[in-house]
């Protein structure tokens, strides 16, 4: 494998956090969210010592209690003797770009405890966007150490399935009382769950939401070959939360490596990885001289329509590609 | 190449729940700014603010305080920061501060104070030292 040179602030930093500074690993995660340069060359580091964690999803509409789920589940594991790294994500507002990432309010039991750590990002524009970073992250905390690593969705957004495919085991978490709690959940994450969660369980409904879940598994909409359970919960009393670990447990013992998710999601990632890096370097190339802002004008004078300026752009990579398959 | 620059910011409270609002007004002007805050509400001690401003790599810390009650809780804070090695932070204070309290606050480090009134002051100081 080709290694690119690592600077020295890299190389201190990888050093820093495989001894478990956990300073380190935050000023990675950083860096490598920032995508600063030298990032790659830095995952190639990191990456040899990747695989070894769990990765856990966790899902549902705004509201159902994920922060507070994710806290208890994090109690239970940490007393099983787990290391435990959290991501939570927050959506970024698309006009300033600023967030407010408030996930940690309702985890702060677990906040200061030994071998928690927990790391809220914000979604951020489409560049360098939330699925390959979070993808990144997650494998820093990988290689540091974590046993099982969560990642609590947004609830909303396209975001919300790609993060999702990343995970060992996706926790689907529904709650009586949002209309048609099925509904709420987006297509393609319903077809992936491996646990389904109902929680505010003490609430008018629960029932009939757990029957809409069964109903909905009987008409074999799930991809997994196991039916999946349904655990009824109250996560912020803290019941039900047992049970709900230990089927965490059995799936992930259960978990065969190799399954057909890994090689799908090797291909994921490397279209993924890809699919940035060549926009990132379009982008570069055509916002040199103002030639971006050029072409913006002349559309929006009608000068030239969006579809012939973007075969403009990429005639030159085409010829390239091309040259040697023709 | 696809590199985006963020300005991370704690922004937390010291206190009761009465001034909550306060403090997410504070979380949400920066946010505006095109900050990505990190929100804890009112904290309820150090225990939980260094690990989250470790945890977070955060540039900014902006800590409201109500009553001068709190001071303990604040040098007890950067203390611990500085045992923990966290340096390159910028500490803020802000909320409701007597003016003869201000220079004790600088004395604790506290790198710049604002009051409630003067978030326009507290971005710009903000982006220049970040």
């Amino acid at each position: 494998m080709k290694q690119q040179h690592l600077d020295k602030a890299w190389e201190k930093l990888i050093s820093d956090m495989k001894k478990g500074s956990n300073l380190a690993l935050s000023r990675l995660i950083t860096r490598i969210e920032c995508r600063e340069p030298g990032w790659m060359a830095a995952m190639q580091k990191i990456y040899p010592d990747t695989g070894r964690a769990s990765i856990i999803g966790i899902t549902g509409s705004p509201g159902a209690g994920k922060s507070t789920l994710t806290n208890q589940i994090t109690k239970h594991l940490v007393d099983k003797g787990k290391k435990v790294g959290i991501i939570a994500v927050d959506p970024s507002s698309p006009f300033s770009g600023g967030a407010i990432l408030g996930d940690r309010i309702r985890m702060s039991d677990i906040s200061g405890l030994d071998g928690v750590f927990i790391r809220s990002m914000a979604t951020r524009g489409a560049l360098g966007g939330l699925n390959q970073s979070a993808r990144d992250v997650v494998k820093v905390m990988d290689a540091f150490g974590k046993d099982i690593i969560i990642i609590e969705t947004v609830g909303v957004g396209q975001d919300e399935v790609e993060v999702v495919k990343i995970s060992d085991l996706v926790l689907v978490v529904c709650v009586p009382g949002q209309g048609d709690a099925i509904q709420a959940i987006k297509a393609g994450v319903m077809e992936i769950a491996g646990i389904y969660v109902v929680n505010k369980s003490d609430r008018d409904g629960a029932e009939q939401v757990v029957m809409d879940i069964k109903a909905m598994l009987d008409l074999g909409i799930n991809r997994g070959n196991q039916q999946p359970p349904i655990i009824q919960t109250m996560a912020d009393k803290g019941e039900g939360i047992e049970a709900l670990v230990n089927a965490v447990m059995t799936h992930l013992n259960r978990l065969d490596k190799e399954d057909k998710w890994r090689e799908a999601r090797v291909k994921e990632e490397l279209m993924g990885l890809l699919e940035k890096e060549i926009l990132g370097l379009i982008q570069k190339q055509w916002n040199k001289y103002g030639r971006f802002e050029e072409d913006v004008k002349k559309v929006l004078n009608m000068e030239e329509d969006p579809y012939a300026i973007v075969q403009k752009v990429l005639a030159p990579l085409k010829a390239f590609i091309l040259k040697d398959h023709e | 190449m696809n590199k985006i620059k963020k300005i991370r910011a704690l922004v937390a409270g010291l206190g009761t729940h009465d001034h909550e609002k306060a403090v997410q007004l504070t979380a949400a002007v920066l946010r505006d700014a095109g900050m990505e805050v990190i929100y804890t509400g009112m904290a309820k001690g150090v225990n939980r603010l260094v690990p989250t401003v470790i945890q977070e790599d955060v540039n900014v810390i902006s800590l409201s305080l109500f009553s001068m009650s709190h001071l303990k809780t604040l040098e007890k804070m950067m203390a611990s920061l500085k045992n923990e090695k966290v340096d390159n932070v910028l500490f803020i204070a802000t909320g409701v501060i007597p003016d003869k309290d201000i220079p004790v606050l600088y004395q604790l480090g506290v790198d710049m104070v604002f009051k409630l009134d003067m978030v326009k002051e507290m971005i710009k100081y903000i982006e220049e030292k970040v």
